[in-house]
């Protein structure tokens, strides 16, 4: 059963994404509490995606490194591997679409002419313009998922057999960028 | 015993044998050094990644506070540049006692210690029983572990730089009127007009009006100083110029001093809507003194 407050949030959002209201100019208050919210969101979700997908990635890598260099069977190691990055996509999903609904309910009362403009505003001008969003949410979509694809690419940094990891746990459909 | 005891303890005793089991192939040397450091450039470039992202934002955030501050409200800026300066200094700084400049070192020392055993050889094997380094176009060529792990991190700069650009657009600039900004050449720059700030001859304390200023929609302005003509005579390097862009309490302003030159510049905008600002350029030094005006249109 959902508290009130939460209840409030969520009518809160859902009029949002309904109208796309615009309201009255933002105050600098607005702005800041607007952009720490994407900053704090960002950086909870990019860990997250590092977080899961490597350790997917090495679970699996480790079965492999064992049948490569020390003849060991990978088929259960394998297999239990699979399971445990199965939900994986999902999870990250899910993680998506509820920081960025957090990030719509701090910022989705701002004029988005003044989440685009620079001065006196947030500066996604740029930012909306690349990826054709004209309105909030359809820029706070863009900024997740390309945030997204730049650490699923740190990833493939970081590990360059976790593109073929995943491929092996059948989850790299879900995660594209994890590539050169 | 009863088959519904032994029946119990059937877990038990394949727990046990898998144990042994495993403790009679326990991994080979070189298995052991593969996952030792696979594990640890794993843990330390997530750890990196993270704090280089937590640093940047966080220090971004502080010199986008004053200008919100100053461009909404009207509050003066200049207390809160400077002590934004001097933290972000201590956090991003180049020092290698910054925090990045720890986060970095640690990154290194752990990542190249863990590998040694390993060896750059099999790091780079792109085959079986390697860990694929040698498919990384950009490390691929590096001769030793030490070069290496730098250059992974590197390219892991290079994203986490991309991400703070998206979330915070007015990163790239912030920085740029800092000396810090040229450290972080990945963060994404919105086209800029350049305007260098002259006199009319060499000590002639005459400002050039560079008149009525064209920047394109999403573009910024960028000021420098000519250091030919700019320097007034006399020892030291007093000499400087405030630009102000737009009135009232609202006005950004910024100030550039001498040496002259394009690693000295200040940066307004960009500006997305079309219309008109007044501008002043207000020079000072020694005995020369000169303020001019202009427009900076955005069509």
């Amino acid at each position: 059963m959902y508290k009130p407050i939460q209840m409030l949030k969520v009518t809160a959002l859902g009029a949002l994404l309904v109208s796309g209201s615009v309201a009255a100019a933002a105050t600098s208050a607005d702005l800041l509490k607007c952009q720490k919210g994407v900053e704090s969101q960002i950086r909870g979700f990019t860990g997250f995606v590092l977080t899961k997908v490597q350790g997917c990635a090495e679970k699996v890598v480790n079965c492999k490194l064992a049948n490569e260099i020390d003849a060991v069977d990978p088929t259960s190691c394998l297999a239990a591997a699979s399971t445990a990055c199965s939900g994986i996509p999902t999870d990250v999903s899910s993680s998506q679409t509820t920081r960025r609904d957090k990030v719509i309910l701090k910022c989705g009362l701002i004029p988005f002419m003044e989440l685009e403009q620079y001065v006196a505003g947030l500066g996604f001008f740029n930012v909306a313009s690349a990826c054709s969003a004209a309105n909030v949410n359809a820029l706070m979509d863009c900024i997740f998922t390309d945030s997204r694809c730049a650490t699923e690419h740190q990833v493939f940094v970081i590990d360059p057999r976790a593109q073929d990891s995943l491929t092996t746990a059948g989850i790299a459909a879900s995660f594209p960028c994890v590539g050169p | 015993m009863k088959i519904r005891q032994i029946a119990r303890l059937l877990p038990a005793v394949f727990l046990v044998a898998s144990v042994l089991s495993q403790a009679a192939r326990a991994d080979s040397p070189t298995l052991t050094n593969a996952k030792a450091c696979r594990k640890v450039v794993d843990k330390q470039g997530r750890n990196y990644a993270k704090k280089r992202l937590k640093l940047l934002l966080s220090c971004v955030d502080k010199l986008l506070k004053c200008e919100i501050l100053l461009e909404v409200d009207g509050t003066n800026a200049n207390s809160c540049r400077s002590k934004a300066e001097t933290s972000c200094t201590n956090g991003i700084g180049p020092a290698s006692d910054s925090s990045l400049g720890k986060s970095a070192t640690v990154f290194d020392t752990k990542t190249g210690l863990a590998c040694l055993p390993f060896g750059i050889s099999s790091m780079m094997n792109t085959g079986s029983g390697g860990l694929w380094y040698g498919n990384d176009a950009t490390c691929n060529g590096s001769p030793d572990i030490p070069t290496l792990v730098a250059c992974l991190r590197g390219e892991i700069d290079g994203r986490v730089d991309g991400v703070v650009g998206e979330v915070k657009p007015r990163a790239s600039l912030l920085l740029d009127n800092t000396p810090l900004g040229v450290n972080f050449p990945n963060i994404p720059r919105p086209p800029t007009v350049s305007v260098v700030i002259s006199a009319t001859a060499p000590g002639s304390g005459v400002l050039v009006n560079p008149g009525t200023v064209n920047v394109p929609a999403g573009s910024a302005l960028k000021f420098t100083g000519d250091a030919t003509t700019l320097p007034c005579g006399g020892p030291g390097m007093s000499g400087r110029v405030t630009i102000t862009i737009g009135s009232g309490p609202t006005a950004q302003a910024r100030t550039i001093k001498e040496p002259w030159g394009p690693s000295r510049a200040a940066l307004f905008g960009p500006y997305i809507t079309s219309g008109d600002l007044p501008y002043t350029l207000d020079y000072k030094d020694m005995s020369c003194n000169d303020t001019v005006t202009g427009t900076v249109h955005v069509p």
